[in-house]
């Protein structure tokens, strides 16, 4: 029995924190989301040296080959200083590559990751918002045959990748929303119907016919884009698993993914309390430290209380990714609600205890504030999990 | 992270379970509605008997004064299958058990210990705790019962309140006043009192849901014995906050809520509301998840504060967490049964119509004895915001 992290853990925590300290300070994070820039893939670079991008990656192909709780370690800190990095979404597709692909595809895509040279996504939500096979619009239909595909655009270079045979080119047409960091994204994962299942498809973000459209979200530092794909053609060897099969795959993908967004937003909830409970101590009123009146104390003690639960869920699933996935689907969603009602409430109660100040560009609150708002309904709004929490008993 | 246990750790479970299996008592209900009661008081007698045969009475107490020596890991286990089984609690003497029994280990007489740990153990008398006054409630060091020495006695007067279980019991552990001038923490002594001791006068107290389970205490001129003083003259607040600081694991408390929440799931799915099963109504299915998550949060924080003993770290304020959200869930489990029985949410036990004969307007009336006792919700934020997270001190 032991509900906590080990030495070598730690060490990675104070690792990301020295780097994030160094790097991103919050100042940094102002100053960028006042004007959003394009991923630092220097930067980058830099943090795939140090193992982030590929920390589950097998080391065969160029990762550490660790685990899920390593992960959250990163993710909770990543939160902490609002890091605008595409991790979790680089790490969802990395394991959905290694869920779905076979050896070649492994071999393609994951040493690139790893490395932090290819930037990775998955885009599965579409217009709808609703997460469901059924609800799917984008296709994937057989290519026409070589000779007619050559006329399509750039059909005849696709379709003699990966030497499979003409007649088994797929040809996408459709439009993801709210896709992480597509913008960023070398390699975009995309969910579509085929046969009478799902299957994903690996897309390069140069294919003709794939065109990003980055959108404007409450929260610049969690970028996200409209992915629409026009007649994008792929050989067989983009597809990721067997035809139409996919789908229990993205499902998985999306339960650990809500497990690295909920350790995020722990980690935001706690970076928020934290700065709430400085000022309180500092900043004095009626002839005293405003941490004093009950007023104050006891809406951040109840914060505290909502972390820490949050936290406690958080670490569970992350254990339960990879050691009882029957119960991960389940505390994933626990998870997300509780961090979600957490964070929502400490970047609200950032503001309120800083009063007027908080209100201010310069003041950090409003950085937490928008990051829980925005997160609060990114993969799926409290309402949507607790509902999940109940379906899966039944 | 490891959520598995040793082989010894699993061995202790099944012996724990095949005990639960051979000696549980007929009618045994431990979900926390007491008027359905545990068993009868001859089964429940037998039932402590047999728990002291295997040490499980006072199992987190050192052996040398009859206790289990149970490890930490134990004392969970065997916590959480009696809870899980909703067996009776784990012994008769409960007030003996939670509070006196610690302090007299930490601070007893070696005569004071082989005097009243037996009969605790045993399950042969009740105690109760003398601690809140009229004037003495969340700020319980600004208690005036007033102790002054007189030869071997001290001689107690004054009132104190709140006082559970006065009625049934044969002792007292009490806190007085016996210096006036040395600071409010500094002046209080702990005191064992029997309670036929002449001057002593019990006055049961009407609860809000009928029934009686505190009392108020007046003592007039009460003598109690020098060589009842529990640990030194003064020394009253220490001995007090060591006894508190002694409840550890919530893990009893997740599974009474657990067992709660599956009777709240099956009440949604036999009762209606607007035309269909309360358990397919939106609102009701959101309350009934939202219940779920903070009893799961409730049981993991506690894995994580059992990790932190484990490896040697002291556990401080991180036990109020714990008993905050016990606070919001015994509160909304009473208000929600009613919210899923609609307008039969008003009937009471006894009612014609009346659902389960008003077992959940009980909860909902019976909230407060968990809730208020052992410090409000108020305080317990107090000591999360003033110790967790360092904000300035509340008094002035």
């Amino acid at each position: 029995m032991d509900f906590g992290f080990t030495p070598e853990q730690e060490q990675l925590r104070a690792q990301v924190r020295r780097f994030l300290d160094a790097e991103l300070p919050l100042d940094r994070i102002l100053e960028w989301s006042a004007k959003p820039q394009p991923l630092d893939r220097a930067l980058w670079k830099r943090l795939a040296e140090l193992g982030w991008p590929g920390i589950t990656i097998p080391e065969a192909h160029g990762g550490l080959g660790l685990g899920c709780e390593d992960l959250i370690v990163v993710f909770e800190e990543m939160g902490k200083s609002l890091a605008p990095l595409p991790l979790l979404a680089v790490d969802a597709a990395a394991t959905a590559i290694r869920l779905l692909g076979d050896d070649a595809q492994r071999a393609a895509h994951l040493p690139g990751i790893a490395a932090g040279e290819t930037i990775a996504t998955i885009a599965v939500l579409e217009e709808s918002d609703v997460l469901a096979p059924d609800a799917m619009t984008t296709r994937a239909r057989p290519a026409e045959s070589a000779g007619a595909a050559a006329t399509t655009r750039g059909g005849g270079a696709t379709a003699t990748r990966g030497g499979a045979a003409a007649g088994d080119d797929v040809v996408l047409d459709g439009a993801k929303l709210f896709v992480p960091d597509a913008q960023s994204a070398d390699l975009i994962l995309v969910a579509a119907r085929e046969q009478d299942g799902v299957s994903l498809f690996a897309v390069p973000a140069t294919a003709p016919g794939v065109r990003v459209t980055p959108l404007v979200v409450v929260d610049p530092t969690k970028p996200a884009a409209e992915v629409h794909l026009d007649g994008v053609r792929l050989p067989a060897s983009a597809r990721l698993g067997a035809a139409g099969s996919a789908w229990p795959a993205i499902v998985r993908v999306l339960d650990r993914m809500t497990i690295g967004l909920a350790a995020e937003m722990v980690g935001a909830a706690d970076a928020a309390l934290a700065m709430a409970v400085e000022y309180a101590k500092v900043r004095r009123q009626f002839g005293s430290p405003i941490g004093r009146f009950q007023g104050v104390k006891h809406r951040c003690a109840e914060l505290l209380v909502d972390v820490e639960s949050a936290r406690s869920l958080v670490y569970y699933g992350a254990w339960a990714v990879e050691q009882a996935p029957d119960e991960a689907p389940s505390y994933a969603a626990m998870a997300k609600a509780a961090a979600s009602e957490a964070l929502d409430a400490a970047g609200e109660e950032c503001i309120q205890i800083h009063g007027a100040i908080g209100y201010t560009w310069e003041c950090h609150a409003h950085l937490f504030y928008k990051r829980g708002r925005h997160c609060h309904v990114w993969m799926g709004a409290p309402d949507e999990h607790y509902e999940r929490v109940l379906v899966l008993q039944e | 992270m490891d959520f598995t246990f040793t082989p010894e750790e699993e061995r202790f479970r099944a012996e724990v379970r095949a005990f639960i299996r051979d000696h549980l008592p007929k009618g045994a209900s431990g979900d926390g509605d007491l008027e359905s009661g545990f068993a009868s008081l001859p089964a429940l007698y037998k039932w402590n008997q047999d728990l002291l045969t295997k040490g499980w009475v006072g199992f987190n107490w050192p052996k040398e004064v009859g206790g289990g020596g149970g490890s930490l890991v134990e004392q969970m286990i065997l916590k959480e299958e009696m809870a899980r089984h909703k067996a009776p609690p784990l012994g008769i003497s409960y007030m003996g058990l939670a509070w006196v029994g610690p302090a007299l280990i930490k601070y007893g007489t070696d005569e004071q210990k082989q005097e009243h740990i037996p009969p605790i153990l045993r399950g042969e008398l009740q105690w109760c705790t003398g601690y809140s006054e009229p004037g003495a409630g969340s700020d319980l060091a600004s208690l005036q019962c007033k102790g002054v020495r007189d030869g071997d006695d001290y001689v107690v007067n004054g009132q104190k309140i709140w006082t559970s279980l006065a009625m049934w019991s044969q002792w007292m552990i009490l806190l007085v006043r016996t210096d006036p001038n040395a600071a409010k923490h500094l002046g209080i002594t702990c005191l064992l009192a029997r309670m036929d001791t002449p001057g002593i006068t019990v006055k049961p107290i009407k609860e809000m849901n009928g029934g009686t389970m505190f009392a108020e205490v007046f003592f007039d001129d009460v003598r109690v014995p020098v060589a009842n003083r529990l640990g030194a003259e003064g020394q009253g607040w220490d001995v007090t906050k060591d006894a508190l600081a002694n409840e550890r694991s919530s893990i009893g408390d997740v599974w009474a809520l657990k067992h709660r929440l599956e009777g709240l799931k099956e009440l949604a799915s036999r009762c209606r509301r607007r035309g269909r099963r309360a358990l397919d109504d939106p609102g009701i299915r959101q309350r009934l998840a939202r219940m779920e998550t903070q009893v799961e949060a409730m049981r993991l924080n506690g894995l994580r504060f059992l990790t932190k003993q484990l490896r040697g770290e002291p556990l401080g304020a991180e036990t109020s967490i714990n008993k905050l959200i016990r606070a919001r869930v015994e509160i909304e489990s009473g208000r929600l049964a009613r919210d899923i029985e609609g307008t039969y949410g008003v009937l009471a036990k006894k009612s014609p119509h009346a659902i389960d004969d008003g077992k959940w307007q009980r909860v909902m009336l019976g909230w407060p004895p968990y809730v208020i006792g052992g410090g409000t919700p108020n305080i317990q934020k107090n000591v999360i915001a003033e110790r967790l997270l360092g904000l300035p001190h509340d008094a002035p």
